[in-house]
């Protein structure tokens, strides 16, 4: 895609709330940290919610989590998207399931487009008897 | 989750909505292949530009 949309946010979440008609989102409980309580650790479905602009025609989009200390890309979700004009926002809510963290430490949740970089958010998973 | 729009006082407030954009939902359990990072992004900081050699202090061009 030329151009390649710019990332008005990137932010994680509990849930995500859109309302019926007017289509405004609600975001609830945005956090950066993950406490848990042994691993490998499955939270409980999450959201991640990045409006976009700028872009034009079609693309696809990518987000994925590394886990930062490995190096290693532990979880993706990829979906086409089109743009149809420039100005247009295209609001990107991923619903993650089963997002599988195996240790504790930071992971990268990083947004793609046609494989080039958009946006990128850290969050720290940490074990609940440690202190953050 | 979708929540039913609120219902606005019919007193000429008025209300807000999303206009012009698209809400594109991903859900999914996604792809939890194993792998090594692409090497799509750059985690060190680029390295500065070296500093201009000629001309630094600006235009300043020798009087004729």
């Amino acid at each position: 895609m030329v151009p390649v949309p710019l990332a008005l946010g990137l932010t994680l979440c509990d849930y995500v709330l859109v309302e019926e008609g007017t289509k405004k989102v609600t975001l609830v409980g945005s956090f950066t940290g993950v406490r848990a309580g042994s691993f490998p650790h499955i939270p409980l479905p999450f959201c991640v919610y990045a409006p976009l602009t700028g872009g034009l025609g079609e693309g696809t989009l990518e987000l994925t989590v590394t886990n930062l200390d490995a190096d290693e890309e532990i979880y993706s979700l990829v979906r086409s998207i089109h743009f149809p004009d420039r100005f247009i926002e295209v609001r990107a809510l991923f619903r993650l399931h089963e997002c599988e963290f195996p240790a504790a430490g930071s992971y990268l949740f990083t947004l793609l487009v046609d494989d080039e970089w958009i946006a990128h958010r850290r969050i720290r998973v940490y074990p609940m008897e440690a202190t953050p | 989750m979708t929540i039913p729009a609120p219902e606005h006082p019919e007193s000429g407030t008025g209300s807000t909505e999303a206009l012009d954009s698209v809400l594109v939902i991903i859900e999914g359990p996604g792809d939890k292949t194993r792998r090594r990072r692409r090497p799509k992004i750059p985690l060190t900081p680029p390295t500065p530009r070296p500093p201009r050699s000629d001309n630094a202090a600006g235009d300043q061009r020798p009087a004729k």
